[in-house]
């Protein structure tokens, strides 16, 4: 167990926003979490009573008639505002006093750093270059994951919960959303730093980072399980593939929308295009993780391989 | 008795002058002290009210004046719900987001004063700033980490705003330009890393900008994109980079877009953003929460009435 | 607005009713702390340079004061002695007898000054006034000119009144009305005389200026460390010294180097030692101060020679460059003149660097360009090779041409017209030039080869005449450990198994040359002796061990040489170290026979002037690589040495039978063997001549 490896990697100036990142999320998760659990008692009270539901004020926060409704934003507001200013300005502070900006060699495009990694922000798009082509990882997915982020709140039918944390209320969505950014983006984040070495190796933390590390990571593709040499087949078997996924995918999506009384009400509510888009942002959403998982499973690269791209 | 009579009206002349200035210095006194009163109250005072336009006293008048007639401030309501000052709902983060902001590009200013954008000076300028220039390293470290911290509050307060459901009707299209502007935060931080030409920023662009290569159509090394005629010297990464390769083109262009292309763009988005917050009822909540069954059902296939001819 | 009755606590809206003061109170001592300490880690924390100059100033006056009467007390014993009693008494002789007269033109200047002065500001004056004038009249046109000019006659007419001292000395003044003119010949007159006297007083001075000069500079000469007076001129630029950034900056190269800001004192012109500046090692002086007359720290910098980070203040480590991601440290001091290195690349001997030129000395006399190529030693070997490639594609090129010739011809008698017959014969003629001018090309590439063999010297003996020169026994002993027989060995000791030392003897036995060598006759040692001594061996070789060793590194040690040798060998050796048993091709990359001679009818004789191959027309190694000489030794002579070096030994050592070298199954793992450690890189080996470098080339 080489700690000292753990603290070069975690004390790298430009790693440290990272670690911050892993105490500052799961905290403000459960912050939000609590509020939410908070809220849904609440909702449940509200549920099983209906006189409390039509005299309660329907916050979990106190409330008394004789408080105003509204509070004045000066000095109310203004006074946290500016004291979160100040404790921000104490933090930035202290943080540039004691660590100081990298600055590495000057550039040599003759020498490449091992490993070359992106800024922090960008890892989880390239660890993504390791399940797909640069075209997929670094420009369609991008771009699927900026649109399907602004078509959010159109393809969402569901009127509860605007304006509170609720879990009960929002389930799959809230599940949905917490998969795309926990699981998947922040975890790729976290992988990226912590577990990449040289050579883009996978080291477990505790493991030295050796530059000379051999691995057997040779790669096969779908088509080369089944024997299939000629392109034309290999072009139909992927695309035959990729639709019987979509097929698949599609029906356990329309399963879970579709779950319980309340999914169905709030399916009922979309539109034709509505139903679409989801379907299709959440079934893309799936290809990465069952595209690591069989990398990792069964060292499978490409499902589908045309002359032009390959998936 | 002429010498006399001459005599004392000289003396009275002399005495008379001494007499006015006493009298007149007193005076003067007089009027000097009730204006020093006055200054006391400065908040009457002419120099005040022309900066100050409306009483700043402790009245709920003059607490909302205090926001509405403030260019900075008035960004804000007067008012607002009694439960929107809790942290534990907004968690501030959009504030601070705007507040490094803020910071980032004073100290940005500040760094451009010291820095030069081309291959052999560029490095040599961040080791002057570590090391000579007053204060430089403070304000290189500030405005990096506030830069990092910058990503990070502003993706927790895109975490915030789904958990709370503030993207919920009318509020679609004001999260749709904050993921644009969460685009152009990236894309800032990304062109502020490779100013300082070392290894880190140079191979960080590289890897970045060699993705570029690979666009569909528009890149040499995409699918479909040496079909349609897309070579080194010509796609959409020649266009970012200025050049085929990360060079002093690829320096310049990145300074640009990160000291004005982009902040002129991203300050643009950033007014629609705080204008729509305003627009679409200000802070989302803590609102009071709905239960499942007063859920009204949407009428299906209810369009919006055309305009009539003659409007209305 | 009237008092709301406060409610209880409990019921007192949370919002409005709770106070920030108290977080507000910490939060702003953070803030105001934090700004604290940033402004203290901004002067002091990140500028030691500052602590370092006051201590500098602290450290050196006091020093310098010490000094001073050290200096003073040296000055005075050297003014006590004659020759600088001499010159000191001719120098006040001269000034006392050139003085009176200095006082009188001295006083005589003083009052054309002092008239002067009270003449200059009117005449300043006046002649502002017309010379403008004269310039509107140059500028005025024609008709304006006239009334102008009138003008200026009035202005110039004056009258001037002035009151000047007279030049008498008296005290009263006199009353002058002067013209313009008149006022200008005045000033001009006064200003003439000042001159005079003044050369006057230069004259009159010189002989006593010459003489202190000569007095001061004795005094100079004679004293080894810092007049009196240079040593207050320092103490004063240390009082005057201000606390800031020194740097060296050489705009035409980028660099600047802010050394000094902490190595204050290293080019104080006063040697500066750590323990005479209180333990600090940052202030001591600059040693070998000739070698900054020579690089003048201004021109170029100071990392130029010591590399690190000249622009780097805030802290040691990183001014010295030794943090992770700076790719130019300092040189540590023991290695301060690998930074010769970065200008002075091809010198083989540099003044002050001798450290540096044991290095190369040693590169050189270790053979270390055996199994590492650097660039500057030895190139023969990649030059031959590219002479050598290009002689074969010019071959393979003529062969190609003369092929052309003759398909040309057949072309040619097979074609239609008589005109297109013509036409290709004319092409075929045309070939023939194209392959002379190729023979000459490649008579060219013969004469680099011819000098580039004659300058190839390899490490290692050759291999190729074992049969003729070693006992065979001896060769594995000499593999498991070469020092175990000769302590001063160049070879190293390749820790080879058993197995692998028997197999490499075998290839190395089997290898080598059969031809035969002529016998010699025996000869006197007791005259070897005599002629070793005598003839200039000792100053390669070296004869004895241990402390008897004597004679020179650069060669074998001789000592148990009976041991090792034949007598035969040894004698044509000693004769001519360069003859040579077989030549070498290296176009065919094999040895000549006397069969090939035979072959083409030509005489066995290779030597200089004769030194083509018999097959091929190319050049042969004709010589031993060897850097040994031949000393012109008669065969007497080099068989009484011989006879002399036979008789060194080691009494009682026998070496164990080596009958396993014999044995071809062994010949061929051996080769692997030899070629896996390289042996050819410092060795002629059969077969292997051609094969490089084993090591890293180290340039």
């Amino acid at each position: 167990m080489d700690w000292h490896q753990i603290w070069e990697i975690a004390s790298t100036p430009d790693n440290v926003p990272i670690v911050a990142l892993l105490f500052l999320v799961p905290f403000y998760t459960w912050y939000a979490f609590r509020q939410a659990r908070a809220n849904d008692r609440l909702i449940g009270e509200l549920e099983a009573s209906p006189e409390l539901a039509k005299s309660h004020h329907r916050k979990t926060f106190p409330f008394r008639p004789e408080w105003t409704r509204e509070v004045h934003v000066w000095p109310y507001l203004l006074r946290i505002e500016f004291l979160a200013a100040i404790i921000v300005t104490v933090i930035l502070m202290i943080w540039s006093i004691t660590l100081n900006a990298p600055l590495e060699e000057p550039a040599n495009p003759n020498l490449t750093m091992n490993p070359a990694k992106d800024p922090w922000y960008f890892l989880g798009l390239q660890e993504m270059l390791v399940y797909f082509d640069p075209w997929m990882a670094g420009v369609v997915l991008p771009s699927l994951i900026l649109v399907g982020l602004a078509a959010i709140p159109y393809m969402d039918e569901n009127p509860l919960g605007a304006g509170y944390y609720t879990l009960k209320q929002r389930k799959w969505a809230i599940a949905a959303f917490c998969f795309g950014f926990l699981v998947l983006w922040l975890t790729m984040i976290f992988i990226g730093t912590f577990i990449r070495g040289p050579g883009w190796m996978w080291f477990w933390p505790g493991q030295t980072w050796d530059h000379s590390r051999v691995v057997f990571e040779v790669n096969r593709d779908l088509p080369d399980l089944f024997n299939i040499t000629g392109a034309w087949g290999k072009g139909i078997l992927g695309a035959v593939v990729m639709a019987i996924y979509y097929g698949v995918a599609g029906w356990l999506v329309h399963k879970v929308i579709t779950l319980n009384e309340f999914n169905r009400k709030i399916y009922r509510r979309m539109s034709f295009l509505q139903y679409l888009t989801l379907q299709f942002f959440l079934i893309t959403m799936l290809l990465l993780p069952l595209k690591i998982f069989i990398r990792h499973a069964f060292r499978i690269k490409y499902i589908w391989i045309t002359p032009w791209f390959n998936i | 008795m002429a010498d006399e009579n001459g005599n004392g009206k000289e003396q009275k002349g002399l005495t008379g002058v001494l007499e006015k200035v006493k009298v007149d210095t007193r005076a003067l006194k007089d009027k000097a002290a009730e204006e020093i009163k006055t200054y006391k109250e400065y908040d009457r005072t002419q120099l005040y009210k022309s900066v100050f336009r409306v009483k700043h006293d402790e009245t709920p008048r003059g607490r909302a004046l205090g926001i509405l007639t403030n260019v900075f401030l008035h960004l804000h309501p007067a008012k607002i719900n009694r439960d929107a000052v809790r942290y534990s709902y907004t968690w501030g983060m959009g504030g601070i987001s705007f507040y490094l902001f803020i910071v980032l590009t004073f100290t940005g200013v500040l760094l451009m004063f010291y820095y030069h954008p081309t291959k052999g000076q560029a490095f040599r300028d961040i080791i002057y700033l570590e090391a000579d220039v007053p204060f430089g390293k403070l304000l290189r470290n500030m405005h990096r980490w506030a830069a990092h911290l910058m990503v990070i509050t502003v993706w927790l307060h895109m975490f915030r705003v789904f958990l709370t459901g503030s993207y919920k009707k009318p509020r679609e299209f004001n999260w749709v330009v904050g993921v644009v502007l969460m685009l152009f935060t990236l894309l800032l931080s990304f062109t502020g890393y490779l100013l300082p030409d070392d290894q880190l920023g140079f191979w960080a662009v590289t890897v970045g900008t060699n993705m570029a290569r690979a666009t569909p159509l528009l890149g040499h090394e995409g699918p479909f994109g040496p079909q349609l005629g897309m070579n080194p010297f010509n796609d959409v990464r020649f266009a970012l980079l200025g050049g085929s390769i990360v060079d002093a083109n690829a320096l310049l262009r990145s300074y640009i877009w990160h000291c004005i292309g982009i902040p002129l763009v991203i300050s643009l988005f950033m007014a629609v953003h705080f204008w729509r917050v305003r627009k679409d009822g200000g802070i989302s909540g803590p609102a009071p929460v709905m239960l499942e069954s007063e859920i009204k059902e949407i009428k299906r296939g209810a369009v919006a009435a055309p305009i009539k001819a003659g409007g209305r | 607005m009237p008092e709301t009755p406060t409610l209880p606590q409990e019921e007192q809206d949370p919002v409005t009713s709770g106070s920030y003061s108290g977080i507000y109170l910490v939060a702003s001592v953070l803030l105001i702390l934090t700004m604290v300490w940033a402004l203290y880690d901004e002067v002091y924390g990140l500028r030691p340079w500052k602590g370092y100059q006051r201590r500098f100033v602290e450290v050196y006056s006091a020093y310098l004061r010490k000094l001073k009467p050290q200096e003073k007390g040296a000055e005075a014993e050297i003014k006590k002695t004659d020759g600088y009693q001499e010159l000191d008494r001719a120098y006040n002789a001269a000034e006392t007898e050139a003085g009176p007269k200095v006082k009188t033109i001295d006083h005589q200047v003083n009052l054309i000054d002092a008239r002067s002065t009270a003449l200059t500001d009117t005449f300043q004056t006046a002649r502002s006034e017309v010379s403008a004038k004269i310039y509107e009249i140059e500028h005025a046109s024609p008709h304006s000119k006239s009334s102008l000019e009138r003008d200026l006659d009035e202005i110039k007419k004056g009258p001037f009144k002035i009151e000047l001292p007279k030049l008498d000395g008296s005290t009263d003044k006199e009353k002058v009305s002067y013209t313009f003119g008149e006022l200008e010949k005045e000033f001009d007159r006064l200003k003439g005389m000042k001159a005079d006297l003044m050369a006057q007083r230069v004259e009159t001075l010189k002989l006593a200026n010459d003489l202190r000069k000569k007095r001061d500079q004795y005094l100079e000469d004679h004293m080894t460390g810092l007049t009196e007076q240079q040593v207050s001129s320092l103490i004063s630029k240390m009082q005057n010294f201000t606390v800031e950034i020194k740097q060296i900056n050489v705009p035409e190269y980028g660099i600047v180097d802010r050394c000094e800001s902490c190595h204050v004192g290293i080019r104080e012109p006063v040697v500066l030692t750590a323990k005479d500046m209180g333990g600090e090692k940052a202030f001591t002086s600059h040693p070998d101060r000739e070698l900054l007359k020579i690089h003048d720290p201004d021109r170029f910098g100071c990392t130029s020679c010591h590399n690190g980070n000249g622009r780097a203040t805030v802290s040691v480590e990183r001014a010295h460059g030794h943090y992770e991601h700076w790719l130019w440290p300092m040189y540590a001091k023991e290695n301060v003149e690998s930074g010769c290195v970065q200008c002075h690349v091809s010198d083989i001997v540099l003044d002050y660097a001798d450290t540096l030129n044991y290095g190369r000395k040693m590169y050189l006399e270790h053979g270390c360009v055996g199994c590492h190529r650097y660039e500057g030693y030895d190139k023969e070997p990649e030059q031959l090779l590219a002479v050598h490639q290009a002689l074969h594609s010019f071959e393979a090129q003529k062969k190609e041409d003369q092929k052309q010739i003759s398909t040309l011809e057949k072309e040619a008698d097979n074609a239609a017209t008589n005109e297109e017959a013509r036409k290709l014969l004319a092409k075929a003629q045309e070939i023939p030039m194209k392959i002379s001018q190729i023979d000459a090309q490649m008579e060219q590439l013969d004469m680099q080869s011819r000098s580039l063999l004659r300058e190839q010297k390899k490490v290692g003996p050759n291999l190729k005449d074992v049969r003729l020169k070693l006992r065979k026994e001896w060769i594995p002993v000499w593999l498991e450990q070469p020092t175990a027989f000769r302590p001063t060995t160049k070879m190293p000791n390749f820790r080879l198994t058993q197995e692998e030392r028997q197999a490499i003897a075998a290839f190395i036995w089997q290898s080598g040359t059969t031809a035969p060598l002529p016998q010699q006759a025996p000869g006197d040692p007791g005259s070897g002796k005599d002629l070793f001594e005598t003839r200039g061996c000792l100053a390669c070789h070296s004869m004895g061990e241990g402390n008897e060793k004597t004679g020179g590194t650069f060669a074998a040690n001789l000592s148990r040489e009976g041991e090792k040798v034949s007598y035969d060998y040894l004698v044509r050796w000693i004769h001519n170290a360069r003859e040579r048993t077989l030549p070498y091709c290296p176009y065919e990359k094999k040895d000549i026979t006397s069969a090939d001679y035979a072959r083409h009818g030509l005489p066995f004789v290779f030597d200089q002037d004769h030194s083509k191959c018999p097959n091929d027309g190319h050049e042969l190694q004709v010589q031993q690589m060897t850097v040994m000489p031949s000393l012109r030794l008669s065969w007497k002579e080099a068989q009484d040495i011989a006879s002399y070096l036979m008789t060194q030994r080691h009494a009682g050592v026998s070496y164990p039978s080596a009958a396993f070298m014999d044995d071809p199954s062994l010949k061929s793992k051996g080769e692997q063997y030899v070629k896996f450690y390289g042996c050819a890189g410092c060795h002629e080996i059969a077969g292997l001549e051609e094969e490089g470098r084993i090591g890293t080339e180290l340039t």
